[in-house]
């Protein structure tokens, strides 16, 4: 009964947390004002206007290629360390122009496009919907745009590259060939796909624009990093093709650009909002820009803040291609004209127009903003003639009021503009903080139902329960701190030494030589957290990692990793398969550890990582005359299968057992058995040089079960009260797998920045994208630390034979016998009830946060992806996977 | 150091005791007086431990070079512990384990034994240092980088809690067994030292908070931490003993 009442408690957080979520998520994810319908050239005050034609000449340029390579950074086409000379000769002469172009956070592919094209800024969302690729909602077909301004005049639109663009941009294009962008390990056959159509299409010229997208560079980067070996190259490549561009500019009057949607950082990754990720590299091409006399040097050396040139936003790409291309600067534009370019235009009624025309774009969102702008009072011009000193928004109305007469003077309409951009770009969005507030509520209710069950569990063990409570509180209030948020590891750090160190003191209380066990916890942990430097202020920093990713130490590297995978497979022969026959227990483990370990050697060649060379023979005689994609796929796919086959016999040996009272039904170690198949399964979606941390973890998992034996079972003084003393132990392996879920989630290299996501085993075994099962690996690869500790959490709990064996002398002593399923029942639910209740105030803070703090300077760039993360933790890695597997366990009823 | 005026001189404390009523009896008095005398000689280091933090650490621009004003202050923060040892906790402790003739010996011994083991427990409490180091480490400090700063800093907190512990309980394995396992009745050094692990704990908390200023550099924080709670550990320990019945 009081298990059944229990299960209920837990089902109706969950519900709560669940709604809470969606309630708040749609009142914090804004809406922007958003303009529909389609730009045309606005009314000047020059009544004659209607183009900016020139002397009959037609448009600047009458064609346009679009080159964009992901994830250029400004350094790998400007500064001295990249390969692009023929780009730099380009500069050199003035036939190119360079800048850097700063890219809104967040810094993933979908928004950025969104950007380019529209020049808006980003909404936070489509950060997400840059992942799940398949929804519909994030197409163009609402906002207006200069591919769609081209499509209106009927100009013939071509793209080769990033799928992106089709689904952004359905039915615009007269001819598509598109490449997935998710398949990270591919670094040239997706840019081969795009530049086996330049010669054809250059020949033939039956196109106004042609859109380019190469996806290898970011590949390279996400798998290697921004200094993998294989940059050099890939900027070469990305050289020759600007260079087979370039002959046919000359020739017809074509204008191309070359543009990085974002930039990367240290690590290779981008999402965030660090220099390298905002800074993308960016050059106009055309040797008409000779005349304009920059004389940029180039390359340059390299800068720790990646500004290279003038920095400008990458919105400013729209007004400016509208103005080359001659079409209307689309309607929601926040870009302003790039000012380099407009000597260009001989005449000065031109010019003039060009800026009048962005002026008065930007001018109608002001009015659509800030109702009443464009009607200047009388009230209005007083204020601007008393010139005092303003706010933003009366400046701007006043600079429009001077302007209204006449666009003539270049710098106030340039002051103007400026302005305006700034402005627009912080428009608080529409908030719904009703739903916010009620998203709230319905996390209180469900921490205070957490709460109530957790109070009266632990109403005769009051020292753990003020520890535990007062430590989530902290925990929430920590959410509120900017930089608390992005070194949040440093709190997990933090608390893992402390508490530790409070069970050592609370263990060394009962016998002082036992606390030693502590001690040992203590240093793995403390050999755990130097593995990855994470966080914003000190990821650079040296850490084991790094060295071990040093080409001079992969001998060591690999030495560590075939340890790894000796001692799993020693666990999963003697305990996994230990129930089959000699012979095949031996051939199965060695048959699963040895697919795993080929798979991750041939990736970590493939991806060009450093391997030994004792170790290239064996990977080549594996990869020999198949392509090394679809041998990874089905190295993966055996080893997943092995994996599961594993998992499926182990609990069919439960499920089959003919008898329920043998002693050994199946049921004895089954939570062991598993673990250990799984482990084998996350270090398989760890990185590689992650791989020898599992020695590590394996050794605390072992060490923190010994001290808690130790300290509260051997020598126990409250060993005759068997039911406070079991729970005892349940709250302490309870808070303890919190705290090292979190520990080893940062210890691997994750923070908060959704920079961090690392892709690059998302696809193992996968040949097709599918959202679902990419999504799932996905989760799976980052969350192996909690997941890891989320198994053996139950583990220690549930299967320490010695502790076991004394529970029982004690309950059988005391007569308790029956109890003690009774109390393995409980200490499921406890479980729960501890992480539910971690959960639910977690997110309490960081959406209490993000509701005090909506108009912080960091609202999107750190709280929100602290929002994103913390959802990921509530409903994946806690409701999914620890409540799941809890619910799981018991249903099978394998206690 | 300038503060000690202001506070009544232990000799004061000393002459104050012959003025009392005669009404109080003798065995009171001499057992409420030494409690009155260690709680004064306890609020006496509290200042000058705090005075010494500002003017002797921050003062003297421990943001700028804290190598140098670190390894400048070794002498004085010897000096005060070296001073608060003979004259604030002589017998002001009174021992678990031997009672009787130990704690005679020790009332009888000279000044000057007292300040050779005052010294003693200072030689102790450099070598100590050696494992402070090791523990900073292992709660967190920069493995491989900034090795002169922890060194420092770990010298520092050893001489705030190891050495007076050192000075009182010298090597009794029991008594160490209890304070390691933090089971020891509070007393003023006891409560010093706790603080002291506590406090430099607690340190940690603003160092990535991105306010950045030039003190929150290492180990600045943990450096302060660990004097404040030295001294509030003093007067905790103090007042939790002079409140105490027996």
């Amino acid at each position: 009964m009081i298990l059944i009442r229990r299960w209920i408690g837990i089902f109706a957080v969950i519900v709560c947390q669940l709604a809470g979520i969606a309630l708040f998520a749609r009142g914090f994810f804004p809406k922007k004002i958003i303009l529909t319908g389609h730009g045309t050239y606005f009314p000047t005050n020059d009544t004659t206007f209607s183009t900016y034609n020139e002397d009959g000449e037609g448009p600047m340029f009458d064609k346009m290629i679009f080159m964009v390579v992901d994830a250029m950074r400004s350094d790998y086409i400007f500064s001295t360390e990249s390969n692009m000379p023929f780009l730099h000769s380009l500069i050199n002469k003035g036939c190119a122009v360079g800048f850097t172009a700063h890219s809104t956070p967040p810094t993933v592919t979908l928004p950025r496009i969104k950007g380019i094209t529209t020049g808006t800024t980003p909404n936070f969302l489509d950060a997400i919907l840059n992942i799940a690729e398949s929804d519909s909602s994030s197409t163009l077909a609402n906002q207006d745009n200069w591919i769609s301004q081209l499509k209106c005049q009927n100009k013939r639109i071509h793209m080769f590259g990033d799928d992106t663009w089709i689904k952004l941009f359905p039915n615009h294009f007269d001819r598509v060939d598109g490449t997935a962008s998710f398949f990270v390990s591919d670094f040239t056959e997706v840019d081969n796909n795009v530049t086996r159509h330049i010669d054809h299409e250059l020949k033939e010229q039956n196109w106004d624009l042609m859109i380019l997208h190469y996806l290898g560079l970011d590949h390279i980067g996400h798998k290697g990093g921004p200094t993998s070996p294989f940059m050099p190259i890939k900027q070469k490549e990305m050289d020759d093709v600007i260079k087979s561009l370039y002959t046919s500019l000359e020739k017809s009057n074509t204008l191309l650009i070359v543009a990085g949607d974002h930039g990367m950082n240290g690590a290779g990754n981008h999402g965030g909002s660090s220099a390298g990720e905002t800074s993308a590299g960016l050059a106009f091409v055309s040797p008409k820009f000779a005349k304009l006399k920059l004389h940029q040097k180039s390359p340059l050396l390299p800068r720790s803040d990646f500004n290279y040139y003038d920095r400008i936003q990458q919105s400013d790409l729209v007004p400016t291609i509208a103005a080359f291309l001659d079409i209307p600067i689309p309607i929601n534009n926040l870009g302003v004209f790039i000012r380099d370019f407009l000597p260009l235009w001989k005449t000065k009624k031109t010019r003039t127009l060009i800026l009048e025309q962005n002026a008065r774009e930007i001018a109608n969102i002001l009015e659509s903003n800030f109702a009443g702008f464009l009607t200047v009072q009388i009230e209005d011009q007083i204020m601007c003639e008393a010139n005092e000193d303003y706010a933003d928004l009366d400046h701007l109305k006043c600079l429009w009021w001077s302007l209204e007469d006449s666009f003539d003077d270049e710098n106030t309409v340039y002051e103007f503009l400026e302005l305006a951009s700034s402005v627009l770009s912080k428009v608080a969005s529409n908030y719904v903080e009703s739903d916010m507030i009620f998203g709230i509520v319905l996390l209180c209710i469900a921490t205070i139902i957490a709460s109530t069950y957790i109070f009266s569990f632990l109403k005769d063990v009051k020292y753990l329960r003020n520890f535990f409570f007062g430590f989530v509180i902290l925990y929430a209030v920590s959410m509120f701190g900017s930089s608390l948020v992005e070194e949040e590891h440093h709190f997990w750090y933090w608390a893992a030494t402390g508490w530790i160190s409070m069970l050592y003191i609370i263990g060394s209380r009962v016998r002082f030589r036992d606390g030693i066990n502590w001690f040992f916890c203590l240093v793995l942990v403390r050999i755990i957290r130097e593995w990855n430097q994470t966080g914003q202020k000190c990821s650079g920093d040296p850490d084991i990692t790094k060295y071990l990713s040093l080409t001079s130490s992969s001998t060591l590297l690999w030495l560590l990793i075939i340890m790894t995978y000796c001692s799993l497979f020693d666990k999963i022969w003697r305990n996994s398969f230990s129930r089959l026959p000699g012979i095949f227990s031996f051939g199965l483990s060695f048959i699963t550890v040895i697919s795993s370990f080929f798979f991750k050697a041939v990736m970590a060649y493939e991806s060009g990582e450093p391997v030994p060379k004792w170790m290239l023979n064996a990977i080549e005689a594996n990869s020999v005359g198949t392509d090394a994609n679809d041998k990874l796929v089905s190295l993966a796919r055996f080893f997943f299968s092995s994996i599961g086959a594993g998992i499926l016999y182990r609990i069919t040996t439960v499920v089959w057992s003919p008898s329920q009272n043998n002693v050994d039904n199946g049921r004895y170690h089954l939570i062991t058995d598993i673990c250990y198949l799984t482990d084998v399964f996350f270090v398989n979606q760890s990185k590689t040089s992650n791989i020898p941390l599992f020695l590590f973890l394996g050794l605390l998992r072992d060490f923190l079960a010994k001290a808690i034996n130790r300290s509260f079972i051997f020598s126990s003084k409250s060993i005759g009260d068997a039911g406070r003393f079991y729970k005892v132990i349940i709250t302490i392996i309870s808070i303890t797998g919190i705290i090292m879920q979190h520990v080893t989630f940062f210890a691997m290299g994750n923070s908060n920045s959704l920079a961090s996501i690392d892709l690059s085993n998302a696809y193992n075994g996968v040949s097709e994208y599918n959202i679902t099962l990419v999504g799932a690996l996905t989760f799976l690869s980052n969350w192996v630390g909690p997941c890891y500790w989320s198994i053996s959490t139950l583990m220690t709990m549930f299967e320490d034979d010695i502790r076991n064996l004394i529970i029982c002398e004690i309950f059988t002593k005391f007569k308790l016998k029956n109890s003690i399923k009774k109390y393995k029942e409980t200490a499921f639910s406890m479980k729960v009830f501890f992480t539910l209740l971690f959960s639910s105030v977690a997110m309490l803070g960081v959406m209490g946060a993000c509701l005090v703090l909506k108009h912080h300077l960091f609202i999107w760039t750190v709280f929100s992806p602290k929002l994103l993360y913390v959802f990921a933790w509530s409903v994946i890695q806690f409701s999914v996977v620890d409540v799941g597997l809890s619910a799981l366990l018991l249903i099978t009823r394998a206690i | 150091m300038s503060k000690s005026p202001t506070v009544p001189s232990p000799q004061s404390v000393l002459r104050n005791r012959g003025d009392r009523p005669v009404s109080v009896s003798k065995s009171m008095a001499s057992s409420t007086n030494p409690k009155t005398k260690s709680l004064i000689y306890s609020l006496i280091y509290t200042a000058m431990i705090i005075n010494f933090l500002w003017v002797g650490l921050f003062k003297a621009g421990i943001s700028q070079d804290p190598v140098r004003i670190m390894t400048q202050a070794l002498p004085f923060i010897v000096l005060i512990q070296v001073m608060y040892s003979i004259v604030g906790l002589d017998g002001v402790v009174s021992k678990r384990t031997g009672t009787g003739p130990k704690k005679s010996t020790q009332m009888s011994s000279q000044n000057s034994s007292n300040f050779f083991s005052a010294l003693w427990s200072v030689v102790i409490a450099i070598i100590m240092s050696f494992l402070v180091f090791g523990l900073l480490v292992l709660f967190g400090a920069p493995a491989f980088t900034y090795s002169t700063h922890t060194y420092l800093c770990a010298l520092h907190i050893s001489l705030l809690s190891v050495q007076p512990m050192f000075y009182v309980y010298n090597f009794d394995s029991n008594i160490w067994t209890d304070i390691i396992s933090v089971r020891l009745p509070l007393n003023p050094v006891y409560g010093a030292s706790v603080g002291t692990w506590l406090g430099s704990w607690l340190g940690a908390i603003p160092i990535p908070l991105d306010w950045d200023r030039p003190w929150q550099q290492w180990p600045i924080t943990i450096l302060a931490g660990a004097y404040i709670g030295t001294a509030i550990g003093t007067v905790v320990g103090a007042l939790y003993k002079s409140s105490r019945k027996t």
